[in-house]
């Protein structure tokens, strides 16, 4: 692999590839490039070439009326535009978790329950390219939306992207005999606990995500009984904020309203 | 010799290097027969043991409360010379179990305080410790509880990786205060070039824990701010405080659509940087934010947010964006 062929690498975007289309701070759509194909939006209509013609300036629409930008794809951007299919995951706890987990190139990672993929980007991230992402969703659609996505982005050498309830089915599999990573969103995941061990490398990390303290506490004690060490249990957030300016001076406040304060707790434990 | 981190129960995070003697507590230990990561050790004779599992045992209702109990520092009729005799001549776990019988209150405690009182002498006496990979998050963290002003915790430097889309074909500009934490973390990752423009009394001491050593890594180079010639992908620019001048100089080093953070420990820096990129124009998608992370206990019947964590809670100040072009 190299760079020209990974979609989050900054390079020289070329047909079929994808990129951001930035309208504004809120509005993010991915477009896959077309030669010959025109854009219709909101702000005008605008030639495929000419997006991608000198990445992040302004594009003027055919009317020479208004302007558009596209930027290069990153998991944080595609994290902003995608459609969600389930809760997701947000930067902090994906920084955290992919940052806790130790995720580097080479890694070896299964994350289950693949939702609406937000994590999976940044994983896949993080290992490429001689890593592989195996994650696994139990609704069918979801899968299967998962595993087009990944290919549309030319990431399917770097993800197998499976349909599979790992309550019922575990998390054994032929593409592995132990990885160095195991993630779990799941409403149950000390039921995994146990297998979760067996499938980790000495030194491996389980990280799993839940949102209320009853099931941290389930958590935990699975994690404990069944040889885990250092459990660690966190929240992190992003605190929003926000400037406002006089002649006199700069002030900086807490943005409020924009706060998220509770997603999940975070539990890591160590084999 | 790798690194490791020595987290005494209950007492220092350090980093030290995985052989011979190393000091845990008021004991030394040698661990040159090896040791493993993530496991609960006691030092009994100068040398590692297992500990038994620390998992908590105690259930049920609470029993006992502190109506009757005074703290006058005259329960442990077992004095200190005592007590350092009893240890050395019959080791930790009699000493812990001496103390209890010598303990006027303890019986009076509810179970989880008994548990609490045995946890903290057993972290005491037995030196109770664990040794930690020396991954880019546990050097950050104990080179931050160590040194705050020079360090960076674990939280902001996971979000900055994030943010400056840091991976395997990244061509980093860095401006790294921590003496290499920063460095380290994405030399990790990346195997393109990574520039260093940190150049006030530079020190690079946190290489050596990731493994690295500057000669031996031509992907790292340093170089003066003025003589920078390339175009980066990314750029990351850490500094205790005032990093604008460093950022609108360095800015144009950035390819269009390039991911930029700036750290920053101090809140005014941070926003007058914010205010400048929002001024300007000059980036898309910025985002200016506090990092808070908190860590929980939990036990049964007894979860709760730790009360006290030696790295707070704020993981420092980051500004992010995407540099446009004009």
């Amino acid at each position: 692999m190299q760079a020209s062929d990974f979609v989050f690498a900054l390079r020289q975007v070329s047909a079929k590839n994808t990129v951001m289309v930035y309208e504004n701070f809120s509005s993010i759509k991915p477009l896959q490039i077309e030669p010959g194909k025109i854009l219709n939006n909101r702000y005008g209509q605008f030639h495929h070439e000419a997006l991608i013609k000198d990445i992040s300036s302004k594009v003027l629409d055919l009317k020479g009326q208004s302007f558009i930008r596209c930027l290069s794809p990153t998991p944080e951007l595609w994290t902003k535009a995608l459609h969600m299919r389930t809760q997701i995951l947000y930067r902090p706890d994906i920084s955290m978790i992919v940052g806790s987990l130790n995720i580097k190139p080479g890694s070896i990672v299964i994350e289950a329950g693949t939702g609406s993929a937000s994590l999976s980007m940044a994983l896949i991230r993080a290992l490429v390219p001689s890593g592989k992402l195996f994650t696994f969703e139990f609704n069918e659609t979801r899968a299967q939306q998962a595993k087009d996505e990944f290919e549309s982005l030319g990431l399917s050498p770097n993800v197998v992207s499976e349909h599979r309830d790992v309550i019922e089915k575990g998390l054994k599999h032929e593409g592995y005999t132990s990885v160095n990573a195991i993630f779990l969103d799941l409403p149950n995941p000390w039921e995994l606990v146990k297998e979760a061990y067996e499938v980790l490398a000495p030194s491996g990390t389980l990280c799993t995500f839940s949102p209320c303290i009853e099931q941290v506490q389930r958590n935990c004690e699975a994690m404990e009984k069944h040889g885990f060490g250092y459990i660690r249990t966190i929240e992190t957030l992003s605190r929003p904020l926000t400037i406002k300016k006089t002649e006199q001076k700069l002030g900086i406040y807490h943005d409020a309203p924009e706060e998220r304060l509770h997603t999940g707790y975070l539990t890591f434990a160590h084999k | 010799m790798s690194w490791g981190v020595i987290q005494e129960l209950g007492g220092k995070q350090l980093l030290v290097q995985l052989k011979g003697k190393v000091k845990i507590g008021k004991q030394i230990v040698n661990l040159s027969g090896g040791i493993e990561y993530y496991k609960v050790y006691k030092v009994q004779g100068g040398l590692p043991q297992l500990a038994t599992s620390e998992m908590s045992s105690v259930e049920g209702p609470v029993v006992g409360n502190n109506k009757d109990y005074f703290d006058d520092n005259t329960a442990q009729s077992l004095d200190q010379e005592a007590i350092l005799k009893i240890r050395e001549q019959q080791g930790g776990d009699v000493l812990i179990d001496q103390l209890v019988q010598n303990s006027s209150t303890f019986a009076m405690k509810t179970q989880f305080s008994q548990e609490k009182y045995l946890k903290k002498k057993k972290n005491k006496h037995l030196s109770l410790f664990r040794v930690l990979q020396a991954t880019a998050g546990n050097i950050a963290d104990t080179l931050y509880i160590n040194k705050p002003t020079r360090g960076i915790k674990s939280d902001a430097l996971f979000n900055i990786l994030t943010l400056a889309n840091i991976h395997y074909f990244s061509k980093v500009l860095v401006n790294d205060f921590t003496g290499g934490v920063i460095l380290g973390s994405v030399l990790e990752r990346s195997s393109l070039p990574v520039t260093n423009i940190y150049t006030d009394k530079f020190k690079d001491h946190a290489l050596k824990y990731f493994g690295i050593a500057k000669k031996t890594t031509p992907q790292l180079e340093y170089r003066q701010i003025d003589s920078i010639t390339d175009f980066y992908d990314s750029m990351i620019l850490a500094e205790k405080s005032g990093i604008l001048e460093t950022f609108q100089k360095m800015l144009s080093k950035l390819k269009g659509s390039g991911t930029f953070v700036m750290y920053s420990q101090d809140i005014v820096s941070a926003g007058e940087i914010y205010d400048w990129i929002m001024t300007e124009g000059v980036a898309a998608n910025v985002i200016f934010e506090e990092i808070w992370t908190r860590e929980f206990q939990v036990l049964p019947q007894r979860t709760h947010p730790d009360m006290k964590l030696r790295t707070g809670t704020s993981g420092g100040y980051l500004v992010s964006g995407i540099k446009l072009h004009n």
